[in-house]
């Protein structure tokens, strides 16, 4: 699948020679509370985006910057002391915010699939993780013992991981960080979900078994139509698999589109500021850039632009209470500043 | 030049007893094989390696906490891998070799304030008095960029990238030598990263340290080191200065971990290989005793049957591969691999 394409994240002109996939998820104006000692504090506002069959967007951004806690809410797994205010979030058409309990215990294990940084905490250390597997493919997807463990030895072999037959039988601390999150893809997708939710999945991984893991979550997407959400603080890891990226300050979404134009032509200085502190390796390049000051606690952000503090463009006016606006290069941008700036992107080569 | 050697490993091994039920295998695991690195004084040395490549071993190993079975590690001339005891329980009370630890969260005492902990280091050698104590604490918190106010505060109650900073106070204050940082910036975010690298950079500069960063990932290292060393299964297959080692790599690992490498844009490298034109798989081609990369290489050839020795390549360059000179020229051949 790699042809002469720079990158999976690299191709979205694929898409309009084709009749736009089928919508599988629609988030509009989620909005997320905290509860802390002085009160419910907003840590995620209103945010929004949507998600076509096959595609994958990545949601990037420091820790803090509500990333995590928006697909947690897309998962209905929100953390303990968190709570949904506000927003939907449309899984084919039907409204999971709306959703009880079990509604969305069933819609996790059969339409949504989520992979996290670490794996092995999400696995039983003592059975081999093959029956692991197996006994998803039987409990949530009904099959009986014998078609589940057909199919998990199958779904193993889908995951590149060789020898499948004596993996199965492996428990978790016989095999490696990338194995063992091959192994917790495989039953995320186990019961051929609709959606994959991957929160910081590859992290932690050592960089040649990140780069196989995201090349495996594109073929997901190609081979199954999968829609792919996928958060990650590097937007470099992004850029390699989504075909859109929305990027995350202090709890908002301040630029969103696909990935060609965010990373080429940003039009948010946050955007900017992330690309440039990013630029590594090349030989040139020992300037080793910061962002001045430091991103806001839960709690602290303004009224107005939630950056502008250590914005190198604000003006007075960036203190007004702004919402995301067409960018020029065709996404949405949270910044007044945006149709007079000038900003630097990478030169995609 | 070796007059101006700090520290100096030659050739060192370790093993260690395997404990894994699973591998069945008795006997000794050898992490380390045939080691060699030279840092100089003032000099940045980065150590890229991945799981299990044995980099926190070596890191120990400098460290005086595990002895080789093979080799010598040198300090300022002196053999520290020949030291026990009583000896070498003073050589690490001088504190010339410091380390920082990759989690600051969990590496500082949550109970003691920043103070308490930066000054751990000169309590245990003792033999100062109050107030030369408190003045090389408020020098070393100084020296890292962190205020006052901080050294009375609790590691809970300060930022990551100012505990970072406090894990390095509390090295600095030994005044040492050489600091070797395991994963230093591995868990911070790309702007706080870089503002880590910047400080080491800035304390070798002002104090003359020198500064081993042991890192997985090529942006913990890329920008700040003089010479970088990569290190797979034990060995170090490839050595030499960062521009020329990640823009053309010389090793068919070093190739498959730059093309790896989440990269925004693909213009501002010289290398543009892809993983996929690099990955090999041959699982059990090569025994014991042959090149340890051969299982995962995808130009494998009978010569690799014996492990390759570390030669030069070019100008201050080394790498450990018998095919380093034809590989590329095999890439050509082969089109759309």
């Amino acid at each position: 699948m790699s042809g002469s394409l720079p990158g999976p994240g690299l191709s979205a002109s694929r898409e309009s020679l084709e009749p736009r996939p089928e919508l599988v998820l629609r988030v509009r104006g989620l909005s997320v509370e905290v509860a802390t000692a002085s009160g419910r504090i907003e840590a995620v506002r209103g945010v929004g985006f949507e998600l076509r069959r096959g595609e994958a967007i990545g949601l990037v951004g420091e820790s803090g910057s509500g990333k995590t806690l928006t697909c947690r809410a897309v998962l209905g797994a929100l953390p303990a002391g968190c709570v949904l205010s506000g927003g939907t979030i449309e899984l084919d058409g039907v409204d999971l915010a709306a959703l009880d309990r079990s509604g969305w215990t069933s819609v996790r294990s059969t339409r949504v699939g989520a992979v996290f940084q670490d794996p092995a905490s999400y696995l039983n250390p003592s059975l081999p993780v093959g029956e692991q597997l197996a006994e998803v493919i039987r409990v949530k997807g009904g099959k009986r013992r014998a078609a589940a463990r057909g199919r998990a030895l199958e779904l193993l072999a889908t995951m590149h991981l060789h020898r499948p037959a004596h993996v199965y039988q492996q428990i978790p601390a016989e095999l490696s960080g990338g194995m063992l999150q091959r192994v917790m893809i495989a039953i995320a997708v186990a019961c051929d979900p609709v959606l994959l939710v991957a929160d910081e999945a590859t992290t932690a991984l050592d960089l040649t078994t990140q780069r196989e893991v995201i090349d495996l979550l594109s073929e997901l997407r190609e081979r199954l139509g999968l829609a792919v959400v996928f958060v990650s603080h590097d937007l470099a890891a992004v850029a390699e698999l989504c075909d859109r990226v929305a990027v995350f300050y202090a709890g908002e979404v301040v630029e969103i589109g696909d990935t060609v134009s965010v990373i080429s032509a940003p039009s948010h200085p946050y955007t900017e500021a992330l690309l440039r502190v990013g630029f590594l390796g090349s030989e040139e390049e020992a300037a080793l850039e910061v962002i001045p000051g430091r991103h806001p606690r839960l709690g602290e952000a303004s009224a107005g632009c939630r950056f502008a503090p250590r914005c190198a463009h604000r003006r007075e006016s960036c203190s007004r209470p702004l919402g995301l606006t067409p960018a020029p290069a065709g996404g949405r941008v949270r910044c007044l500043r945006s149709p007079e700036l000038a900003l630097v992107g990478a030169e995609l080569g | 030049m070796s007059a101006a050697t700090l520290l100096e490993v030659d050739g060192i091994d370790v093993r260690l007893r395997s404990r894994r039920r699973a591998s069945r295998r008795t006997g000794e695991a050898r992490i380390l094989a045939g080691v060699s690195l030279r840092v100089a004084p003032g000099e940045i040395v980065g150590v890229i390696g991945e799981t299990g490549s044995g980099k926190t071993t070596l890191a120990r190993s400098v460290l005086g906490l595990i002895t080789p079975s093979a080799g010598t590690i040198r300090f300022e001339g002196a053999d520290i891998s020949a030291l026990g005891g009583r000896q070498l329980r003073a050589f690490r009370r001088r504190g010339a070799i410091q380390l920082v630890f990759q989690d600051p969260l969990r590496s500082l005492d949550p109970d003691l304030d920043v103070a308490t902990i930066v000054a751990e280091g000169l309590d245990i050698r003792g033999g100062l008095d109050e107030e030369r104590r408190a003045r090389q604490v408020a020098r070393a918190l100084e020296l890292v960029g962190l205020e006052e106010s901080v050294a009375a505060r609790r590691p809970g109650e300060i930022s990551g990238g100012q505990r970072q900073r406090v894990t390095i106070a509390r090295a600095i204050v030994m005044e040492p030598k050489l600091l070797i940082c395991d994963e230093p910036v591995s868990a911070l975010d790309a702007s706080n990263r870089n503002r880590i690298l910047r400080l080491l950079r800035e304390l070798r500069d002002r104090l003359g340290i020198a500064i081993v960063i042991i890192s997985h990932d090529l942006a913990s290292i890329a920008g700040v080191v003089d010479r970088v060393a990569v290190l797979y299964r034990g060995r170090i297959i490839e050595e030499g200065p960062p521009g020329e080692v990640f823009s053309l790599p010389a090793h068919p690992y070093t190739a498959l971990l730059v093309a790896s490498a989440p990269r925004i844009s693909r213009a501002r490298w010289r290398f543009d290989l892809a993983p996929e034109q690099l990955r090999g798989e041959s699982p059990g081609a090569v025994a014991e005793g042959g090149c340890v990369f051969a299982a995962r290489c995808r130009f494998l050839a009978a010569r690799c049957r014996e492990e390759p020795a570390p030669s030069g390549y070019g100008r201050g360059r080394t790498v450990a591969c018998h095919r380093a000179a034809e590989w590329r020229g095999l890439l050509a051949g082969k089109p759309g691999a």
